[in-house]
C-alpha cells in the first residue's frame, strides 16, 4: 500500500453541517417545491378575486401575509423540531453512536453541526416562501399582500420561533435514550402543562378572590413554553394587546423573552449534551430528572382527573375527604403506569409511587398558594399613582376611566376586599348581587384585572357613590362629544313585565348627540331621586344602549343604562325620540 | 504513546471496568482478548473519546481524548457493528468522513477500494455483513489513523478477506506506524499479529505483556509417579491447575519453567514431561483460576 498523508483544510464542524445539509438535499428540493406551490402559487391563483381598491388596502389586514405567516409559522416550527429529532437519532442506537461521537469534534460543535443542519433545511424553504411573497408585492402592490416591512418583521419572528422550537425540542431530544420515551416525554410534558393550566385556572376561578379567568391565557403562558411562543407570535401577527400588526419594535417585549428564552434552552442543551453518558442510548432517559418531571406532571393529571369524577359521582365537595383521597389514587396510578411504560415493566415501582407523591404535594402547593391569596393577589389594589386608566364593568355599564378619575373604583375595589364582598357564584345568595369587572392599565405597562361576584349590600355606598360619580358621566359627555359620526343609534329594550305582557320587546331609535345628552342628563337627574336600589336590578323595566361606535372599524363604546319605574321622566323622553325600526321578540 | 491510568467506567452501579492501567506502544498491534462482558468494547469507546471515563485518564501523549477532537482525529474507531448514514452509499459515505476528518485521504480510499472490491455508488444497505464491515474498514484506514481501533474486526469475514485485512494492517504498522488495538473474544483470530496481548476479565486487566512473554509464563507438567504424592506436595508452586489420574499428575503453573520442572523432578517421578502451552490455553487457565467457564469462551 503506497500511501502519503493529505491534509484537507477543513473545519470538521462545519464539514459535518456541510454534508448533513447535503444529505437532506432531497428533502429541502421538495420542501421548497411544496412552498412554491403554496406561495407564491395559490396565492397567485386567488390574486384575481382579491383585487382591492387601493384606497381601501391601508383600512384592511395583510390578508396574505396573515396566511403565509399562521401556516408557514406553524409547520416550520413543527418541520424543525421533526427535522432536530432526525438529525439527533443517532443517539439512540449504540453503533450510530459510536461513529457520530468518534468524529473529531466536541460535544458542542456536533451538538452546532446537527441542529444547524436541521435549521436549515426547513429555514430555505421558508425563506423561499417569504421571497416569492416580497416578490408579489412588487408585482402587485394594490392587493392584499403586506408591506415589505411587515413581510421582513414576519420572516424575522418566523426565523425567531424556529430557533425556539429548535432549543425546546433539543432539550428533550438529549433527555430522551429513544424514540418512543421521546414522543411519550414531549408529549407528555406539553400536553400536561396545558392541562395543570386549566385546573389552576379553574381552582382559581372558583377560590382566588378577584382572580379573573381573562388570566388563563397569562398562566399558559407562565408555564407553558409552547404558550408563551405560539401566543406571543399571535399577538404579533394580529396587534393584539395594543400592539401594531407585524411590527418588531411594538412585540420588542416578547422578541426579547423569546430570544432570551431560546438561548437559555440552548445553553441548556449544550450542557446537557456535554454530561451526556452516550452509553445510556438505548435505555428509557439520559437523564432521569426528565422521567420525574413528566411523572409528577402527569400524576397531578391523573389525580385530578380521577377526584373530578368522583366528586361528580359523590356530588362531593371540591376540597373533601373523597377528593383529597382519589386525587392521591389517582396521583398514584398514573405515576405507577407512567413508570411502568417507561420502565418497560413494574421495576421501579416504589421509585413510580415516590413520585405519585410528589404530585399530591405539588398539588397541595398549589391549592395552598391559592387558598392563601395566591401572594397577596386576592388582596392587592394598585397604588393611584401606579394607575394610567381603568375599565369596570358591572350592572350591564362600562365605565372607563382616566387616572384623575380613578379614586372611586379604587374605594370600591378596596370595600369589596376589605368587607370580603366577593361570593362563589355558584353559591346559592339571598342578597342581590352583581358581577365586578375591574382592569386597571399601569404605567409600566401592564395590567391588572380582578372579576368578583360582589354582594351589592356590603358595598352599596362605594358602588352608588361610582355609579352616580361625576367621573363616570363626565366620561360619558366626553364620548358623546367626541362621536362624529352624526346621528346615534340607540337601542332600547323593554322586559315583557313592564308592558304588562309576555314578550320583551325591542325598539331602535335614531338619536342626536344633544338628544343623547339632554336623555343622559335626565336619567342623571331621576338617579338620585331613585337611589341605591338601582344597584339591585330589581324592577328594572328597560335596558338602553347608545353605541358610540364608528360604522366601519366599530371603534368607539356602547353606554348602556338600566332603567326602572320610577324614571319617568327618562322614560318619557324616549318616547319623543325618533323611532328607526320596531322590532318584536321574545 | 496511549496511555490508560487507573481507567474506570460504571454502567449504574456495575463496574464494566476497574482501575485498568495499560501502555500502548506506538506502531505496534495490540490484541484486547476477553470473555464477553469483559469491556474490551468500553475500553475501546473510552479510547476513541465516545464515552467519558468516570475515573481515572486516558489518552494519546498524555492528552485525554474525550471531548478532545485534536486527539480523537488521530484515531479511527469501527464498532462492532458497523453504521452508515441512512439510504447512503460507499461514495456518500466516504464524503461524510472526508469532510470530518482532516487526515482522510482519498488516495488511500481508491487503493483499499481496489483491494476490497466493493461497489460505491450502491447502496449500503443492501451489503452482507462483511461487505458492510469491509466497507467501514475501507472508510476507517482512509482517515489516515494514528491509531486504529477494531472491535471484533474480522466478524463477518471470509477467509479471504480475514487475511488481506491481516496484511494491510501489518503493512500499515510497519509502513506509516500505524498503532492498531483489536479486541477480540477470539484469540486465534488475532494472535498471528498481534505483539502484544492484554487479557480483561470483569473489568480487569489480568494479564498483559508480549504474546512470549504472556504464554511463557504458564507451564503444563504432566508426571507418572510409582508413589503418587499428595496434591497440597505442589503447594511450592504457583499452581493454576492440578489433576489426579491414577499415577498421573497433572498441573498447570505459574512460573520459571526450570524452576518448576526441577521441583517436580525432587518428587522422583517415573516419567515427566513439560508441554508448552498455546497462547489460548494460557488465557483459559487464567480464566479458569478466576472462576470463568470455559465453555462459554470457546464457543
Amino acid at each position: 500500500m503506497t500511501l502519503r498523508v493529505s491534509k484537507n483544510k477543513i473545519n470538521p464542524t462545519f464539514g459535518l453541517f456541510k454534508s448533513t445539509v447535503l444529505k437532506n438535499s432531497g428533502i429541502i428540493i421538495l420542501l421548497v417545491i411544496a412552498m412554491l406551490i403554496f406561495c407564491p402559487g395559490v396565492f397567485l391563483a386567488s390574486l384575481q378575486d382579491r383585487a382591492l381598491d387601493p384606497e381601501d388596502f391601508v383600512n384592511q389586514t395583510p390578508e396574505y401575509l396573515d396566511i403565509l405567516f399562521g401556516s408557514c409559522g406553524i409547520l416550520s416550527v413543527i418541520f424543525v423540531s421533526v427535522a432536530n429529532y432526525l438529525s439527533f437519532s443517532y443517539l439512540y442506537k449504540k453503533n450510530s453512536s459510536d461513529v457520530f461521537h468518534a468524529l473529531p469534534l466536541t460535544r458542542s460543535g456536533l451538538l452546532l453541526a446537527r441542529a444547524g443542519a436541521a435549521f436549515v433545511t426547513v429555514l430555505i424553504p421558508v425563506t423561499v416562501g417569504y421571497i416569492s411573497l416580497f416578490v408579489l408585492t412588487a408585482f402587485y402592490p394594490t392587493y392584499v399582500i403586506g408591506s415589505f416591512h411587515q413581510i421582513a418583521s414576519a420572516y424575522i419572528m418566523n426565523i425567531i420561533c424556529m430557533a425556539f422550537a429548535c432549543a425546546f425540542s433539543l432539550i428533550f431530544i438529549l433527555c430522551a435514550g429513544s424514540a418512543f420515551d421521546l414522543v411519550l416525554s414531549f408529549a407528555g410534558f406539553n400536553s400536561a402543562l396545558l392541562v395543570i393550566g386549566m385546573i389552576i385556572n379553574s381552582l382559581a376561578d372558583d377560590y382566588l378572590t378577584g382572580y379573573s379567568d381573562i388570566y388563563m391565557t397569562d398562566i399558559m403562558r407562565f408555564i407553558s413554553p409552547i404558550v408563551f411562543c405560539g401566543a406571543g407570535a399571535t399577538e404579533f401577527a394580529m396587534g393584539e394587546a395594543g400592539k401594531v400588526p407585524y411590527s418588531l419594535i411594538s412585540s420588542a417585549g416578547f422578541v426579547t423573552e423569546l430570544l432570551a428564552i431560546t438561548a437559555v434552552f440552548f445553553i441548556a442543551s449544550i450542557i446537557l449534551y456535554n454530561h451526556r453518558k452516550t452509553e445510556r442510548g438505548g435505555q428509557a432517559y439520559a437523564y432521569k430528572f426528565i422521567y420525574i418531571i413528566c411523572s409528577v406532571l402527569a400524576g397531578i393529571c391523573g389525580g385530578y382527573l380521577l377526584s373530578r369524577i368522583f366528586i361528580f359521582a359523590a356530588d362531593a365537595k371540591d376540597i373533601s375527604f373523597i377528593s383529597a383521597i382519589t386525587f392521591i389514587a389517582g396521583a398514584l396510578i398514573t405515576s405507577v403506569i407512567y413508570g411502568a411504560v417507561t420502565e418497560r415493566g413494574f421495576k421501579k415501582f416504589k421509585s413510580a409511587l415516590v413520585y405519585g407523591g410528589f404530585s399530591a404535594v405539588a398539588y397541595i402547593i398549589i391549592l395552598a398558594v391559592i387558598f392563601t391569596g395566591a401572594f397577596g393577589f386576592s388582596k392587592r389594589v394598585p397604588e393611584a399613582k401606579d394607575i394610567k386608566n381603568v375599565y369596570v364593568r358591572f350592572q350591564d355599564e362600562n365605565v372607563e376611566l382616566s387616572a384623575a378619575d380613578c379614586a372611586k373604583v379604587l374605594n370600591l375595589h378596596k370595600a369589596v376586599i376589605d368587607r370580603d364582598a366577593d361570593d362563589d357564584m355558584e353559591k346559592e345568595v339571598r342578597t342581590p348581587h352583581t358581577y365586578l369587572f375591574i382592569e386597571y392599565k399601569l404605567s409600566n405597562s401592564s395590567s391588572m384585572r380582578r372579576d368578583y361576584f360582589v354582594d351589592i349590600n356590603k358595598v352599596d355606598d362605594e358602588m352608588f357613590a361610582l355609579y352616580t360619580s361625576s367621573e363616570r358621566f363626565g366620561a360619558m359627555y366626553r364620548d358623546i362629544e367626541d362621536f362624529s359620526d352624526g346621528t346615534i343609534d340607540l337601542s332600547v329594550y323593554r322586559y315583557g313585565k313592564a308592558e304588562g305582557g309576555d314578550f320583551d320587546q325591542n325598539r331602535d331609535y335614531i338619536v342626536s348627540a344633544k338628544q343623547l345628552r339632554m336623555l343622559v342628563d335626565t336619567y342623571r337627574a331621576e338617579l338620585q331621586k331613585v337611589g341605591k336600589k338601582i344597584l339591585t336590578g330589581e324592577n328594572t323595566v328597560m335596558q338602553i344602549t347608545a353605541c358610540l361606535r364608528d360604522q366601519k372599524t366599530f371603534a368607539g363604546r356602547d353606554l348602556d343604562f338600566s332603567i326602572t319605574d320610577d324614571f319617568t321622566q327618562t322614560l318619557a323622553l324616549i318616547d319623543t325620540f325618533e323611532l328607526r325600526e320596531d322590532v318584536l321578540g321574545e | 504513546m496511549l496511555t490508560a491510568q487507573n481507567l474506570t467506567k460504571e454502567f449504574d452501579g456495575t463496574l464494566a471496568l476497574d482501575q485498568v492501567c495499560f501502555e500502548v506502544e506506538d506502531g505496534c498491534v495490540y490484541g484486547l482478548v476477553g470473555s464477553n462482558g469483559s469491556g474490551k468494547s468500553t475500553l475501546l469507546r473510552l479510547i476513541s473519546g465516545v464515552y467519558c471515563p468516570d475515573g481515572g485518564k486516558v489518552g494519546i501523549d498524555g492528552i485525554s481524548s474525550f471531548n478532545n477532537p485534536s486527539v480523537k482525529s488521530q484515531i479511527a474507531f469501527l464498532g462492532d457493528t458497523p453504521y452508515f448514514l441512512p439510504q447512503s452509499n460507499l461514495k456518500e459515505m466516504a464524503q461524510f468522513y472526508k469532510s470530518t476528518y482532516k487526515n482522510f485521504d482519498t488516495d488511500t480510499y481508491k487503493y483499499l477500494l481496489s483491494v476490497f472490491p466493493l461497489d460505491e455508488k450502491a447502496r449500503l444497505s443492501t451489503f452482507s455483513k462483511g461487505m458492510r464491515r469491509q466497507a467501514a474498514l475501507i472508510l476507517m484506514l482512509s482517515t489516515r489513523p494514528r491509531y486504529l481501533l477494531l472491535d471484533e474486526a474480522f466478524d463477518g469475514l471470509d477467509v479471504v478477506m480475514r487475511k488481506t485485512l491481516s496484511n494491510i494492517i501489518i503493512d500499515s504498522t510497519e509502513k506509516l506506524g500505524m498503532t492498531v488495538i483489536i479486541a477480540s473474544h477470539n484469540l486465534r483470530e488475532i494472535e498471528d499479529m498481534c505483539d502484544h496481548i492484554s487479557l480483561l476479565h470483569k473489568g480487569k486487566l489480568i494479564a498483559d505483556g508480549g504474546i512470549e512473554e504472556v504464554s511463557g509464563k504458564i507451564h503444563k507438567i504432566q508426571a507418572v509417579f510409582e508413589n503418587v504424592p499428595e496434591t497440597e506436595v505442589f503447594r511450592g508452586l504457583d499452581i493454576m491447575k492440578i489433576e489426579r489420574n491414577g499415577s498421573i499428575i497433572s498441573l498447570v503453573a505459574r512460573g520459571e519453567k526450570e524452576k518448576i520442572v526441577a521441583f517436580v523432578e525432587n518428587l522422583s517421578p517415573k516419567f515427566l514431561e513439560c508441554i508448552d502451552v498455546s497462547l489460548e490455553e494460557a488465557f483459559i487457565y487464567e480464566l479458569e483460576v478466576l472462576g470463568y467457564d470455559i465453555k462459554s469462551i470457546e464457543e
